[in-house]
């Protein structure tokens, strides 16, 4: 009797917990949607204001008409950009993701990434350092996913240090891992108001929202981002150790210089003959 | 004299869009991109109304809308909130913190005008 009422107490407790996971989960769920819809109308209220504004006014220079225009473009390209993620990650959730792994070096995805980021992080006032080896590393990787997760990383970064005041450091550094095998790790570091300590190890969790040191509120963008983030290394069929068993690549992000980031490991491997797909 | 207005949004491309609109309609226009320095722009350059973004990084449109309206110094300013998070929770809250009015992205800026020309001749 009392064996019996200790195993449905047992029963109770599991069930309570897992009720509880549910609800996070739901409530997780219930904030990513209402942060895609953010990042969503960000660039839709520009694209609506500006062609309402030359809508409204025909004797426009044309100077201004085409600075306007040049913003409407490029909003909708950020937009195609975000859709895309999105479908990404539903991709991801349906188990239809692809991804193609080919020998990338991931020096020459850094330095790229660097470059198609630089705008964003100019028009925040940010500096980029880009601290990279001279010689190529090559990883096994899609190199597109990894290109653009190091775009969202460094895009994140930039919305959240100080205008005018950023620093944000992309950093390729090779190490030995356990067993003296060379490993490499790709960081993005900023010197924006940080991830709390205890948020750290799961702001990459699907869905998850981060909150700044300073609010204490959901960040804007950083959970979308993140999750996307990690998504993309997911597709690139080279995510973190524990979803995938063939994982190689990881990325870090480090908001509080005085607290490196744990360092996860992309494996180098040399160029291979043949390519998987 | 024109009637000053202050945009306070982190999104560049919002904010010349804003600017345009605003300086176009005949007002004295600053802007600030973050929420902090929208604080600091409040309390300096005392604009008659403020166009307050929400979400933004060092100080939430949230927190700037209530620094404001505690502030005796400020009293009569007007405050428009505007976001990209349209939910009913966020209106309300917009709204219980003191804004005047609450539009939600992407808005008319037929609308966004005419709110701001309506609680400029309230404010008379």
């Amino acid at each position: 009797m009392e064996e019996k009422s200790r195993s449905l107490e047992q029963a109770t407790r599991e069930l309570r917990a897992v009720n509880e996971r549910l609800q996070e989960l739901d409530r997780l769920k219930d904030d990513f949607v209402s942060s895609v819809t953010h990042e969503l109308r960000t660039p839709l209220t520009s694209i609506r204001a500006l062609a309402e504004i030359m809508r409204d006014d025909l004797q426009m220079d044309a100077a201004q008409r085409t600075q306007f225009l040049d913003i409407v473009v490029a909003e909708t390209e950020r937009l195609t950009r975000l859709v895309n993620q999105v479908l990404d990650l539903a991709k991801i959730e349906s188990g239809h993701a692809n991804w193609s792994d080919t020998d990338v070096d991931v020096v020459a995805v850094a330095r790229q990434a660097a470059r198609a980021a630089e705008p964003v992080l100019r028009e925040r006032g940010a500096r980029l350092d880009v601290e990279l080896p001279d010689a190529p590393l090559w990883v096994r990787a899609d190199a597109d996913r990894l290109q653009q997760v190091l775009m969202n990383l460094l895009s994140n970064a930039a919305k959240f240090v100080s205008a005018e005041r950023g620093r944000v450091v992309l950093r390729v550094v090779t190490h030995v891992g356990s067993g003296g095998a060379p490993l490499v790790t790709v960081e993005v570091q900023d010197n924006g108001p940080g991830v709390p300590r205890e948020q750290q190890p799961v702001i990459f969790e699907k869905f998850r929202q981060g909150a700044t040191r300073s609010s204490g509120r959901p960040a804007r963008g950083w959970g979308c981002r993140s999750a996307l983030a990690s998504s993309s290394i997911l597709v690139a069929g080279c995510g973190y150790d524990r979803h995938r068993a063939r994982a190689r690549v990881s990325v870090s992000t480090c908001r509080d210089a005085a607290t490196p980031p744990p360092r996860r490991p992309i494996r180098p491997h040399p160029p291979a003959q043949e390519t998987r797909p | 004299m024109s009637k000053r207005v202050l945009i306070v949004d982190d999104e560049p491309n919002i904010l010349i869009s804003l600017e345009f609109l605003m300086k176009r309609e005949g007002y004295e226009v600053q802007v600030a991109r973050d929420g902090e320095a929208g604080w600091e722009a409040a309390c300096t350059w005392r604009p008659d109304l403020v166009l307050l973004d929400v979400m933004m990084p060092r100080k939430s449109g949230f927190d700037v809308c209530q620094a404001i309206r505690a502030d005796e110094r400020l009293a009569g300013m007007r405050i428009v909130m505007l976001t990209a998070k349209g939910r009913d929770t966020d209106v309300a809250k917009g709204l219980a913190l003191g804004a005047d009015a609450y539009l939600t992205k992407p808005f008319s800026t037929r609308e966004l005008v005419q709110r701001v020309r309506d609680l400029l001749e309230d404010a008379r």
